[in-house]
Formats: structure tokens, C-alpha cells, sequence
């Protein structure tokens, strides 16, 4: 047996091991659990690219187990696993070293780590999933993983937000499974085909399309479609690295990833267009996305506009596979990699301000560009990114899901990022605004400086700045093969069935 | 082999000089090296116009990045580097004492960075990354003072910026999806055979329209280009602003199937800014203002020839001479006139006071048209390409571009009129009059590098309009003098006001009407309520100053409505 097979089992199962032994080591022995945590961390990050290598190469990695009868546990390897597993093993690592940082000295840090690992492995296990069933299971472990992250600080405001969270996405998951139970008895597998598993011929149309709607509401919730989101914006009461990573950038993905599962690998593009789903998908889309800004707008609290601003953000990955065009799925999966960046960006300069000054309200940022010049640059840097600016990353989606949407027809769409780019620099700019040229505050900053030659607590800024760099270096760098939009031509080139020269 | 890498590789270099010197600026060892070296930061840029040959290909870079130049491009790069250099130099010594300058030499750089790109960009993405990089860095240069004004000024530019970006955006991905290709070269025959001509020409005339000071898009631009310090507003003025221009001649289908009505839109729309230009900044006190007005006023003469261009294929070629003309003229010029207004700031001997205003008067007389000056032959290549209008009456339009240098003129004597006196002290740095009159010097000689034969500028039809406006501004004069004429007064931004008040006037509906309704839906979010409420006392404290400023407006409004009229008028006859 080639032990290449256990490749992706492996892949889930370190991060998940870890976390489970890091239940049992005590919170004051940081030193053993950071080597287990990190070690196990760039191991993953380590096999994952090497996966990437072999799936370039053309080798493919397939497990499949038995469960019942016609229900396999399926673990698959394809290339756009690999594109939301290398985007959850890269940032993991990041947001592990911020986690340090933020979380020095704070409670229950072994049980944060824990979940959190468990939360990354479960991520790992949706993109390996190989059929619906098993993307079920893991979408599960990761609604069970993150609730104990979002209730981390245990006060009455965090538990009931928890109970609305496990509401709201327990919810999602019965949808998800009651979809994946018809499709089970409608055609006797779930399994993912790149180009589309079902030809139309299975049930009645109307039944195809009730199936795609529970599929794509119960991902939906996590996505975050509007009315569906309200949960996001509350999540923000988790520690800020929950925000960034899971709530910026694993979860909502988890949501995004299964809707372009499920449109691609089982209905295919061709069978959505004609049932005519796709349409109402995409009003559903932009209806998501300029919602989100527009609620951002008048969010004081800087998670929370952040939030928002991911509610919005991430449905342009579905506006872009729904848009029914080959540029446009491009620019949809692309984002799904240029918005975790973004994102994680974002929500980790949130973090060093509130750590470092206890500024929580943009309202009361006025000169934190003169007291964390570099933490606001990577802020300013994430937002421009946001707006779709050149040359950042969101400008690569943004040309895609535009050119995208006009090739197909749908020039209405290029008035959807329109709207969604000045709604964005109507919330963006001003906090740029205020932290550069509005009058401090306090005075007091200066006493709260870190006994460092760095302007913040160096675990935490330096994650930051890294990410940041990233934002600009895929969207610079977009035209080389290895950058997250060569992948995603490849991609889609794969599930249009084209042939790239 | 290695040459061609050699020679390919200049390309990315001369934009990546300023760029990275921008960012060895901010860092406080490399400060000194990298400030001494910003004011040569362009010239590289500057022997690609003269010398570069080829082009590069980055395909690895955004959407696959091509540099190079075209005929055209390699005007605009000319005078734009040149103008960049000179002003880099100027600066130097016109920000020495302030503590602020790494800032403003940063964004000077990459500001630099974008106009420079946008030149040499072959392919769709990079002209826009640079026109982006351009629009949003000049924001740190307009408010570099953040003096109230240049807040305000600032605001009103980054507000427009944004406006022109929701226009431009949608234009470059129609381009983008239209032609098929990446490259610029083919949108132009692209978007002249697409069913959505009509939606790209809308989209850019406004798009770009913001940034070449277009009317009625153009109300930044008399606040903005004074706000920002000297060298800074000549090469706003003098090169950004023919950002726009250049986004037009890429965008706009000129010189493919003609497109009758909106080429007489377009030559509308430049005659008005025109006489705009004039009116509104005859009445302005500071000579920045001034100038910038008369921006505004001589980018309607290239707005003039696009439209022609756009309206008759067949006068293409003439039309996009007399619009390089003015472009390459009227940079140089207007920069050096900026630029002096800061060397006569700092003239106070009285020989440097003399040779400084005969310079400026000079400078003025280009701009005018004066005989055997570059600005007569760009007009005589305007004129020629006008004859071949078939919309609008030639004789009529040559009339009127007269009537509009007689009106420059009074402009520019208004500008000499407001320029500030120094009665005791030194004489400039040398820092700042040598590389002005090294530009004096060029704007002199353009003359000879012009299409036109200098012998054609030595004509009666350059004499007279200039003549006649001299004649006109010393009427005016007297007249005020006398007291028998008031000038009106124009706020900076003139339309602004309106608009503004207009705006406070919605503000108000919503304010009285829906926002109860809405406040009541959403009572739960009480914090958010008293925001908006703050803000709205605010803005009611802002609509009462307003009201304060509407009676000035009124004539600004009245001249506009009056002009736009008439100019309709005339089309219709014409």
C-alpha cells in the first residue's frame, strides 16, 4: 500500500492530536505546550505543501473507508482542497504566534489552544472531505470545536451569544444533512465530482432545486447570508484571534467552500444554470454583500464593523461561482483566499490596538497612527485591500468577479462591487482618518509602552505585518503560476472542463 | 541578449526608483541619502521619453504588466517627467524648514510613482493601478499643510477621487471585458465597435473627467491644487491633471466611428470650462486660485479638440496634435507659473522683485497666446484641427477660442494683479529660481519644438485677442477703482457651495421626515440615534453658514446657467 494514501488522514489528525494532548498540560507549562503546538503546526504546514506538490504533479490522494452501506468516510485531495487547506495551515501558523502574544497570562490557555486546534483540524477535514456526508461530519466538529472559543471568557454576555451561535449553526447543519439525506436516497452517493456529480436525470427538477436550497442555506449560515448572519457580528465577543481565524476567515469559509462544493462538484455549473438556482443565489449574494456594508457603516465598534465587513465580504465568493462564468468562478475562488488575508490582517490590528491602548471604538482611535504607525499602515494596507484597490489583493477578485460577470451576461453585478467598493471606503477610510490625522485621546500611551524597541508586544505585530505583506504580495504577484489566482485558474479551468496552455 | 534585459529592465527601473525611495524615506537612517536623491527621482523616467526604445513585459506582475510608449505617451512622459524633475528640485529647497518634509517627499514619490505609471502603462490593470496610485497619494500632498483649509480641501478631494473611482472602475472593466485583450492600445477600436459604447463613454467622460478638472466635476480642483504646497500644486496643475486627459484619449473611441452627439457634447462641455475658468477665477484673490482656474479654463481647449476628435474621425489626427500641443504647453507653463508665485513670495530685493514679475508677465503671455510664444502655436494647431468640426460652425469656434484667450488674458493679469509683494529682505534661494528659471527657460524654447513654424505665431489673429484682454482688465480695473463696477465675489469651488447646500437640503428631508420613521423601527439602538443626532445638529450648524455663503454663490450659479445656455444656443445654430 503506498503510505502516500495517508497523507490526508495525517494531515487532520496532527493538529487534532495535539490539541488533545494539550488538554492535559497544564496552563502554566507554556514552554511544552508552544514546542507540541507549534511543532505540530509547521509539521502539517510541512506535509500540506508537500500534497500541494504532489496534486500539482498529478498524483492523487484518496481514503476511503466504509461506514454503511453506500456511505463512505471519504478523504480526497483535489486542487481546491488544497486551496482552502494550504490558506488554514498557513494562517493557522500565524495566528498561533499572534495567539501567544495576545493571550500571555490570560486563563485557560490550554483549553484555548485546544479547541483552537481542533477548530483547524476540523477545517482541514472539510476541505479533505470527499463527499457531502464527510464534509457533514467535520462541519459539525467545527460548529462543536468553536463554541467553547466563543464563550472563552465565561461571562453571562459570552455564554448567551454561545447559545445563539450553536443555534444558528446547528440549525445550518440539519439543513446540510436532511440536503445530503435526499441526495443519498435520490442518487445513492454524495460524492464530490469535479464538474458536477448529478446530470439532471435523477429526480424532478423541483426536487433537485429543494435540495439545493437546503444545502446551500445550511452552508449558508455560516457563510453569513443575510438574514442568516446575526450570529457573526455577536461571535465577536471571542478572543481576537477566534475573530480573525475562525470567525474572519475558517468558519465563514467552511460555509462559502461547501456552497462551491456543492454548486461545482455535485450539481455542476451547467445543471445549476439550468435549473435556474444560480440567479437567485447571486441576488442573494449581492443582496449579502452591499447588507453588510451598509450595516458596517454604523458599527462604532471596531470588531463589529470588521464583522460585518466580512458578511459582506465573503459572499463575493458565492456572487462569483454564481455569476455562471469562467472569470467570475475564478474571481469567486481566488477571494476565497485574497479575504482570509485581508481579513486576518484586519482583525489582527484590532487585536494589537485593543491589547496595546485598550481602544476598542474607532471613535476613540484618534492618533493611534502616531502611536502604531506600522500596526495602522498593515490596517491601512488590509483596508485598501477591502476597497479592491490596485495593487492589492481584493483588486485581483474584484477585476475577476467584474470582467467575470460581464462576459456572462450579468452586468448588473459590476454594479453590485461598485456599490460595495464605495460602501467600503465609507467605513474603511474613516478609521484610517481618524487614527492619522484625528487628536489622541489620552496622553497616557506613552506609559503603556511595552518594555520593547517595538511599538507593541513583537508577537503580535510582527503576525501582522506578515499578513499584511501577503496582501499585497498575492496581488502584485498575481500573475505568477504559484499565486492563490494561478491556482484558481487552475481550478476553474478544472471544473469548466478547460484546457490551460 | 543581456543587452535587450539591459534595456528592458530601464523600464520597471524608472518606476521603481521613486517608489522605493519613497519607502527609504521613511525609514530614519536612509533619510538623508534618500531626500537628497528624490529631486532625480524622475529622471530616469525622463530619458526613457528621449532615448527608450522597446519595451518591457512583466507577465508575472498584477495582470500581467507591460511598460513602453506610443507617440503620444511619449509627449505626456516628456513634459511630465521634466516638470517632475524641475518641481522635485524646487522642492527641496521650498520644504528645507519644514519639519514634516520626509512625509511630503514620500508621498511626492509615490504620487510621482503613479503619474509617471500611468504613462507608461501599456496594458488595462496598470494604467489603472497607477491613475489609483496617483489619485489616492496625492491626498497626503493637498493635505500636506492641515491648515482647515487644506483639510477641507483635501476632504472635498478625496470625496471627488472616490466619486471619479466608482465612474472609472466600471469603465476599465468594460474596457477590459470588451476588447478581449489586456492591452490599451485596442480599447479605443474596441469600445467605437461594442453595444456598450454609449455605457464606456458615459463612464469614463465622468471617470476621468474628475481628474482633468471637467465642468461641472471640477470642484476640487480651485481648492485642492492651491491647498497643497508650491511644488506640489505646479505639478497637480501642470502634469495630474492631464491624467484625466490621457485616460480620455484611452478610453473615449475618438478618432474610430465618429459619434456626432457626444462629440458635440464634449466640445460643449470644454467650451464652458473655457469661459468658466475665466469668469469664476477672474474674481478669486489668491494667485494659486487663479491659476488653478485657469486650469480649468485651458483643459477645456483640449476637451475642445477631443470632442472634435470624437465627433469627426477624419480631424483625428489634427485634433490629437493640437491636444499634445496644449498638453506638453500647458504643463510647462503652468508649472512654471506655480512655481513662481512661490519664487515671488520669497523675492524681496528689488532686482529679484523686477526680474521675477517680467518673468511671470512672460510666463503669462505664453499661456495668452501671445505671438511667437508656444501657447500661439498651440492654438494655431487647435484652430486647424477645429476647421475640420463638422457639428459645430468652425468660424463660430474660432471666435469663441479667441474670445477665450482675450478672457485667459484677463485672468493672467488678474494672477499678476494678487501675486504677493515682498517690500524688504533677501532675494530667493538659489535652491528655488535656478531650476525655475531653468523651466522659464524651456517654456520659452517650446516654441521651436511645437509642429507649428514659429513664423505662423507672428500673426495679428495672436495679437489681438491678448490685446483686447489687456484692454478689457485695465476697463476693469478703472472701473472698480472708480467704484463704478463691484466684482463679485466667488467662493474657491464656486458649484461647491451649491452642491453642498443641496446635499444639506436632502439632509434635511431626511432629517425631518424619514428619519423618525426609521429612528422609531430601529429604537433599540439608542447610542446610534444620538450619534446621527449630533451629526445632523452639526450639519444644521453648517447649513446655517452655508446660507451665509449663498448669496455670493448665486452670481456663480447665474454665470454657469448663463453660459451653458448660451453655449446651447450656439450649438443649435451652429
Amino acid at each position: 500500500m503506498d503510505l502516500s494514501v495517508l497523507l490526508p488522514p495525517t494531515i487532520i489528525l496532527i493538529s487534532a492530536l495535539a490539541s488533545l494532548a494539550i488538554f492535559f498540560i497544564g496552563d502554566d507549562r507554556d514552554r511544552l505546550r508552544t514546542a507540541l503546538y507549534l511543532g505540530a503546526e509547521v509539521l502539517k504546514l510541512g506535509l500540506v505543501l508537500a500534497m500541494l506538490w504532489g496534486i500539482y504533479l498529478g498524483e492523487s490522494y484518496e481514503i476511503r473507508v466504509p461506514v454503511l452501506p453506500g456511505i463512505d468516510f471519504l478523504l480526497r485531495a483535489d486542487a481546491l482542497s488544497m486551496l482552502f487547506l494550504v490558506l488554514s495551515a498557513g494562517l493557522w501558523l500565524v495566528t498561533t504566534l499572534y495567539s501567544i502574544g495576545y493571550l500571555r497570562d490570560a486563563p485557560h490557555r490550554s483549553r484555548f489552544y485546544a479547541f483552537f486546534g481542533l477548530s483547524v483540524s476540523a477545517t482541514a477535514g472539510i476541505a479533505l472531505a470527499g463527499n457531502l456526508f464527510t464534509l457533514f461530519i467535520f462541519y459539525e466538529i467545527l460548529t462543536l470545536a468553536t463554541y467553547p472559543l466563543v464563550v472563552h471568557r465565561e461571562t453571562r454576555e459570552a455564554m448567551r451569544i454561545g447559545r445563539m451561535y450553536l443555534i444558528y449553526t446547528l440549525a445550518g447543519g440539519v439543513a446540510v444533512l436532511a440536503g445530503a439525506i435526499a441526495l443519498q436516497i435520490i442518487t445513492g452517493s454524495t460524492e464530490f465530482v469535479t464538474g458536477g456529480a448529478l446530470s439532471g436525470d435523477e429526480a424532478s427538477p423541483a426536487v433537485l432545486i429543494a435540495i439545493f436550497a437546503f444545502l446551500v442555506l445550511g452552508f449558508g449560515v455560516k457563510n453569513a447570508f443575510v438574514p442568516l448572519h446575526s450570529w457573526l457580528p455577536a461571535a465577536m465577543i471571542a478572543p481576537t484571534p477566534v475573530s480573525a481565524l475562525l470567525h474572519g476567515v475558517a468558519v465563514v469559509k467552511a460555509g462559502a467552500f461547501g456552497i462551491v462544493r456543492v454548486v461545482y462538484d455535485i450539481f455542476g455549473i451547467e445543471l445549476s444554470a439550468a435549473l435556474g438556482v444560480t440567479l437567485p443565489l447571486a441576488l442573494l449574494a449581492s443582496f449579502t454583500i452591499v447588507y453588510g456594508s451598509v450595516k458596517a457603516l454604523f458599527e462604532d465598534e471596531l470588531k463589529k464593523r470588521l464583522a460585518y465587513s466580512t458578511v459582506s465580504q465573503v459572499s463575493y465568493i458565492v456572487l462569483g461561482v454564481s455569476l455562471v462564468g469562467f472569470l467570475s468562478s475564478m474571481g469567486g475562488i481566488v477571494h476565497l483566499v485574497h479575504q482570509g488575508v485581508m481579513k486576518v490582517t484586519l482583525f489582527f490590528c484590532a487585536g494589537v490596538i485593543s491589547e496595546t491602548l485598550g481602544i476598542k471604538h474607532i471613535s476613540k482611535m484618534g492618533g493611534v497612527g502616531r502611536r502604531l504607525p506600522w500596526t495602522m499602515t498593515a490596517f491601512t494596507v488590509g483596508s485598501l485591500g477591502m476597497m479592491g484597490l490596485p495593487p492589492m489583493a481584493g483588486f485581483i477578485s474584484k477585476w475577476y468577479l467584474g470582467t467575470g460577470a460581464l462576459e456572462a451576461g450579468q452586468g448588473w453585478a459590476v454594479a453590485v462591487l461598485v456599490a460595495s467598493t464605495l460602501l467600503n471606503t465609507a467605513y474603511f477610510l474613516p478609521v484610517i482618518y481618524v487614527a492619522f490625522f484625528g487628536k489622541p485621546d489620552k496622553e497616557k500611551w506613552e506609559e503603556k509602552r511595552p518594555p520593547s524597541r517595538f511599538e507593541a508586544d513583537w508577537l503580535l505585530l510582527f503576525p501582522t505585518l506578515i499578513v499584511a505583506a501577503f496582501v499585497i504580495l498575492v496581488g502584485i504577484l498575481a500573475g505568477l503560476w504559484i499565486s492563490p489566482l494561478g491556482w484558481a485558474e487552475f481550478i476553474a479551468a478544472q471544473e469548466w472542463g478547460y484546457e490551460l496552455d | 541578449m543581456s543587452q535587450t534585459y539591459l534595456t528592458a529592465a530601464a523600464w520597471p527601473a524608472a518606476l521603481a526608483l521613486p517608489l522605493l525611495l519613497a519607502f527609504a524615506i521613511l525609514s530614519p537612517s536612509l533619510r538623508r541619502a534618500s531626500l537628497a536623491l528624490a529631486p532625480l527621482a524622475a529622471l530616469p523616467a525622463l530619458g526613457l521619453a528621449l532615448l527608450g526604445e522597446g519595451g518591457a513585459e512583466l507577465p508575472w506582475v498584477l495582470l500581467g504588466m507591460s511598460l513602453g510608449l506610443d507617440g503620444t505617451t511619449r509627449v505626456f512622459l516628456l513634459f511630465t517627467a521634466l516638470l517632475w524633475t524641475v518641481a522635485g528640485i524646487y522642492a527641496r529647497s521650498y520644504m528645507a524648514g519644514d519639519a514634516n518634509r520626509h512625509r511630503f517627499f514620500a508621498f511626492f514619490l509615490i504620487t510621482m510613482t503613479g503619474n509617471l505609471g500611468l504613462i507608461l502603462a501599456r496594458d488595462i490593470a496598470s494604467f489603472y493601478l497607477f491613475f489609483v496610485l496617483m489619485s489616492f497619494s496625492a491626498y497626503g500632498l493637498v493635505i500636506h499643510d492641515a491648515t482647515s483649509k487644506a483639510r477641507r480641501a483635501a476632504q472635498v478631494y478625496l470625496v471627488m477621487t472616490i466619486i471619479g473611482e466608482a465612474f472609472v472602475l466600471p469603465a476599465v472593466l468594460i474596457s477590459a471585458s470588451i476588447s478581449a485583450t489586456n492591452e490599451l492600445a485596442g480599447v479605443s477600436a474596441a469600445v467605437a465597435g461594442s453595444p456598450a459604447r454609449d455605457t464606456v463613454i458615459a463612464l469614463a467622460l465622468i471617470g476621468f473627467g474628475v481628474k482633468a478638472g471637467a465642468i461641472p466635476l471640477h470642484l476640487w480642483l480651485p481648492l485642492a491644487h492651491p491647498a497643497a504646497p508650491t511644488p506640489a500644486s505646479a505639478v497637480l496643475s501642470g502634469t495630474m491633471i492631464k491624467a484625466g486627459l490621457l485616460g480620455w484619449l484611452h478610453f473615449l473611441p475618438a478618432g474610430e466611428a465618429g459619434a456626432p452627439g457626444w462629440g458635440t457634447l464634449v466640445m460643449l462641455l470644454g467650451l464652458a470650462a473655457v469661459f468658466f475658468g475665466v469668469l469664476a477665477g477672474a474674481t478669486q484673490s489668491d494667485p494659486k486660485t487663479v491659476l488653478a482656474y485657469s486650469s480649468i479654463s485651458q483643459m477645456g481647449l483640449m476637451t475642445l479638440a477631443l470632442g472634435v476628435g470624437l465627433a469627426t474621425p477624419d480631424a483625428w489626427p489634427l485634433a490629437l496634435t493640437a491636444i499634445l500641443a496644449y498638453a506638453a504647453h500647458h504643463g510647462l507653463v503652468k508649472g512654471a507659473l506655480f512655481l513662481g508665485v512661490g519664487v515671488a513670495q520669497k523675492a524681496a530685493t528689488p532686482l529679484s522683485r523686477r526680474a521675477v514679475f517680467a518673468a511671470l508677465v512672460f510666463a503669462a503671455l505664453v499661456i495668452a497666446g501671445a505671438p511667437l510664444t508656444s501657447g500661439a502655436s498651440a492654438k494655431e494647431t487647435l484652430k486647424e484641427a477645429l476647421y475640420a468640426s463638422v457639428t459645430l460652425s468652425p468660424g463660430l469656434l474660432e471666435a469663441l477660442i479667441q474670445l477665450g484667450a482675450a478672457g485667459t488674458t484677463v485672468l493672467l493679469i488678474r494672477f499678476l494683479q494678487v501675486l504677493p509683494r515682498q517690500e524688504a529682505g533677501k532675494s530667493p534661494p538659489p535652491g528655488m529660481w535656478v531650476p525655475w528659471a531653468a523651466l522659464m527657460t524651456g517654456v520659452a524654447g517650446a516654441v521651436l519644438l511645437l509642429p507649428e513654424p514659429v513664423a505662423a505665431t507672428l500673426s495679428l489673429s495672436a495679437l489681438w485677442p491678448v490685446a483686447l484682454g489687456a484692454a478689457g482688465a485695465a476697463a476693469a480695473v478703472l472701473l472698480v477703482r472708480r467704484g463704478a463696477l463691484r466684482p463679485p465675489h466667488i467662493p474657491e469651488g464656486d458649484l461647491l457651495i451649491p452642491a453642498l447646500s443641496l446635499l444639506a437640503a436632502l439632509y434635511g428631508l431626511w432629517d425631518g421626515r424619514v428619519r423618525p420613521v426609521w429612528a422609531g423601527w430601529r429604537s433599540w439602538s439608542a447610542g446610534q440615534y444620538q450619534r446621527i443626532l449630533e451629526s445632523s445638529h452639526r450639519l444644521d450648524r453648517a447649513t446655517l453658514l452655508l446660507e451665509d455663503k449663498m448669496r455670493p454663490w448665486t452670481i456663480a450659479g447665474t454665470i454657469f446657467v448663463l453660459l451653458v445656455s448660451g453655449l446651447l444656443a450656439l450649438a443649435a445654430l451652429g
